[in-house]
């Protein structure tokens, strides 16, 4: 037999490259369902991929999915990736017209706002007979976590359904400030308990109070998360809301449902000003190691008994229950001239666009379950993480109750009193939901660390931030 | 009478002896600082995978404390088991970095060899897709794979893989081939060699510390990489530097184990590259001939 030719085998090499495209290009079959019977069961064989940022309810649910595949015989395999990286393979997954993740975990920032499109109207599948309901309805979660972490935009239309709500709160040392509380008292002229009564400016007068007598218990009186970060932004927030000060015109709107087209940017507000004023002020008596921490340094550094108080996450309770066992209180974030805001960092979770019908109700079962009041009890009890709930009536199950006082078998659960008041339609702190915010907080916490470390002056870093984010959102979005 | 010997006196140092005493001494600094900036991270790395939380985390750094096998011994157990992001880096990095050597020695010696028009834009160009900023061929790799079906597979990252280690991997061994004198082949022709022949059995063993640094190279960027990892794996392909990504989480780092992962991931680059330090050597000097 003759030898092949060159030209016989690179005619051979490329008839097996266009075999494998078109192999590979072939439609995808959607997963198998058996028609009628159980409605848990009707996708049984079944594989979803959930994408997720490592949080605390995903690591609890990755640990215990044993009790969703039993009840529905689909698998689930569970990817976790940090945010960034996760908004890039979101994206990339929509943009692609086929979905290897079924099920999103949907910051509204970052996911949510920017790729709505991409993302199932929930109430679709909500109204399909063949499908089991949400257990108490969508009214079961919070109000305002369901607009801000599920809906963009469109008052109706629901594309995620509230997952985790952390919430930035006021942690601080309890055992000092009993220890303390009536020469703070004498020494300020005002009670100094912490609470949602509090100013922001007594809270520096307690700060300050602390750094200059209670050195021998602490170094400092406060911390921060003022790093060059998306945690900078969320720290100044709190202050800014509280003076008065708002990122667009109608922000809590802006906030809560969203916006495609928010308007001039009005950092360059007199009250917006005064509260960068203030929070540089406050920094200037901050553990000066805050303009190095994000969340996690600035919870590291109280647990590490550096500091009497701090505004953080209330997940970083759990954390500090093991290290400071009894000795740290919570409360609101104190108040302004304007009010009281606290960051609400809260996600949702959704399923793709690009899923096919059977993939789509599977997907919904596992949306269902992971989000159903018996699954967001479990996670609180578990040992992997846990979070906190989204539904109301989990916040009323007498055993959680129970767990907001110690000893306590739930100890982000101490944090209850604290966050409902922070979950208050007119206290809950919202940024705005925006599709172009990532580039704008990129921009908002740039110009605030200048303002920080002595390179612009509070009025012209709010000036260059309002310029900045007017000519991001000129740009649109057409995703 | 006592005699007073007195020690030789010493030769006055001419100012070239001083200068040159002195640019040794400077040289020696230099690398000490460059040694200290090297070793120091490692090193707190780590002694950190043996600290248990509260020692990692304590405000001033702990030289002293009791050490533990806890961060690895929870890498290995629970629901994020290191083992299949190994296994998964191994074959990913492995083969990749094979398959760049085999094909990047067959190229990178037509690359040599062949007198044409242009030949120096063509190498250049090889290496410049080796320049482009991962970013802007993400997408359109992402989408090939996607519609081949290569997303969350091994194949799928060794291609990713083999996009950047590729064109390193020509342009490295075509500077070696060029090192080897054409007269060799022409012998070994001469002799009765076909090409294949005089290419497998003459110019190749010459190159061996080329192959060997273009495969530990190869092996590096590829057991490294993150970016790529991120877009094209998934539930059944993910690598360690996706594991130790996935340390860092919305309410805190797991600085213990991730400094675990760290020192898994760099022992064994560092062990590869102890084992060939020769031919490493060698080669990134490219002094495969004469260096052998």
């Amino acid at each position: 037999m003759d030898r092949p030719s060159r030209r016989d085998v690179l005619r051979g090499a490329l008839a097996a490259g266009a075999a494998l495209t078109l192999g590979g290009c072939g439609s995808r079959g959607d997963a198998p369902r058996t028609a009628g019977g159980d409605q848990w069961r009707q996708y049984q064989g079944t594989t979803l991929n959930f994408i997720s940022e490592n949080t605390a309810p995903t690591a609890a649910i990755a640990a215990d999915i044993r009790p969703f595949t039993d009840l529905t015989g689909i698998d689930v395999r569970i990817v976790t990736l940090e945010l960034t990286a996760l908004v890039q393979r979101v994206a990339l997954d929509l943009a692609s017209g086929r979905a290897q993740y079924q099920v999103i975990y949907a910051d509204p920032y970052q996911v949510l706002a920017p790729y709505q499109r991409g993302l199932v109207d929930l109430r679709t599948l909500q109204a399909d007979a063949n499908l089991p309901d949400l257990p108490g309805g969508v009214a079961d979660f919070i109000p305002a976590q369901l607009d801000a972490a599920g809906r963009f935009v469109d008052r109706g239309a629901v594309y995620a359904l509230p997952y985790d709500a952390p919430t930035m709160i006021w942690q601080y040392r309890r055992d000092l400030f009993d220890k303390y509380r009536g020469r703070m008292a004498a020494d300020l002229g005002f009670d100094p308990t912490p609470g949602g009564d509090r100013t922001w400016e007594e809270y520096f007068r307690m700060a300050e109070w602390f750094n200059k007598n209670a050195t021998s218990d602490v170094r400092y009186g406060t911390g921060h998360q003022a790093r060059q970060h998306d945690s900078l932004m969320n720290d100044f927030s709190n202050v800014l809301w509280s003076y008065g000060g708002t990122y667009f015109d109608d922000g809590k709107e802006v906030g809560r449902l969203g916006s495609r087209d928010p308007g001039p940017c009005r950092l360059d507000s007199d009250a917006a000003i005064a509260g960068a004023e203030f929070y540089q002020r406050l920094l200037g008596i901050a553990d000066p190691a805050s303009k190095t921490w994000d969340w996690d340094g600035v919870g590291a550094a109280f647990r590490a008994g550096r500091l009497a108080m701090c505004p953080n996450w209330h997940e970083f309770a759990a954390s500090n229950e093991q290290v400071l066992p009894g000795k740290v209180g919570y409360a609101a974030l104190p108040k302004g001239p304007a009010g009281t805001a606290n960051m609400y960092g809260g996600t949702g979770v959704a399923i793709s666009a690009n899923t096919l019908p059977n993939e789509r109700g599977a997907a919904w079962l596992f949306l269902v379950w992971s989000t159903s009041p018996q699954t967001q009890l479990a996670n609180l009890k578990s040992k992997a993480g846990g979070g906190t709930p989204t539904r109301t009536s989990v916040y009323e199950l007498p055993e959680v109750r129970a767990a907001e006082q110690r000893p306590s078998q739930m100890p982000n659960m101490l944090t209850a009193a604290a966050v409902r008041q922070a979950w208050q339609a007119d206290r809950i702190g919202l940024r705005p939901k925006i599709p172009m915010w990532n580039e704008c907080n990129t921009a908002i916490f740039t110009q605030l660390s200048r303002m920080l470390t002595g390179g612009a002056s509070p009025e012209e870093a709010m000036r260059s931030i309002k310029s900045r984010v007017d000519q991001i959102v000129a740009r649109g979005w057409v995703a | 009478m006592s005699t007073v010997i007195t020690a030789p006196r010493k030769a006055p140092q001419s100012p070239l002896e001083a200068s040159s005493r002195r640019s040794r001494w400077v040289v020696v600094l230099l690398l000490a600082l460059a040694l200290l900036w090297t070793l120091v991270p490692l090193l707190w790395m780590l002694l950190s995978s043996f600290k248990n939380r509260a020692d990692v985390t304590a405000a001033t750094p702990q030289l002293l404390f009791a050490p533990t096998l806890d961060n690895y011994r929870n890498l290995f157990s629970g629901p994020n088991n290191l083992g299949p992001y190994i296994w998964h880096s191994v074959l990913a990095a492995g083969i990749s970095a094979l398959l760049a050597v085999c094909l990047g020695a067959l190229a990178g010696y037509g690359l040599a060899r062949t007198q044409m028009r242009g030949k120096r834009h063509l190498a250049f160009w090889i290496i410049s897709t080796r320049m482009a900023p991962i970013a802007a061929v993400v997408v359109p790799l992402f989408l090939i794979f996607r519609g081949l079906g290569l997303i969350d597979s091994i194949p799928g990252l060794v291609l990713a893989y083999l996009t950047f280690n590729l064109p390193f991997a020509i342009w490295l061994m075509s500077a070696f081939f060029a090192e080897v004198p054409a007269s060799l082949e022409e012998s070994a022709l001469v002799a009765g060699c076909t090409r294949w022949q005089a290419f497998w059995t003459v110019v190749l063993p010459l190159t061996k510390s080329g192959l060997v640094t273009t495969f530990i190279l190869c092996l590096v960027f590829a057991w490294n990489d993150y970016a790529f990892a991120v877009v094209f794996s998934g539930p059944n392909s993910q690598t360690l530097p996706i594991a130790a990504s996935q340390l860092v989480t919305q309410t805190g780092v797991d600085w213990g184990q991730l400094t675990a992962i760290g020192t898994i991931v760099v022992v064994p680059m560092m062990l590869a590259g102890l084992a060939v330090r020769r031919w490493l050597v060698t080669g990134l000097t490219l002094g495969a001939v004469t260096g052998e």
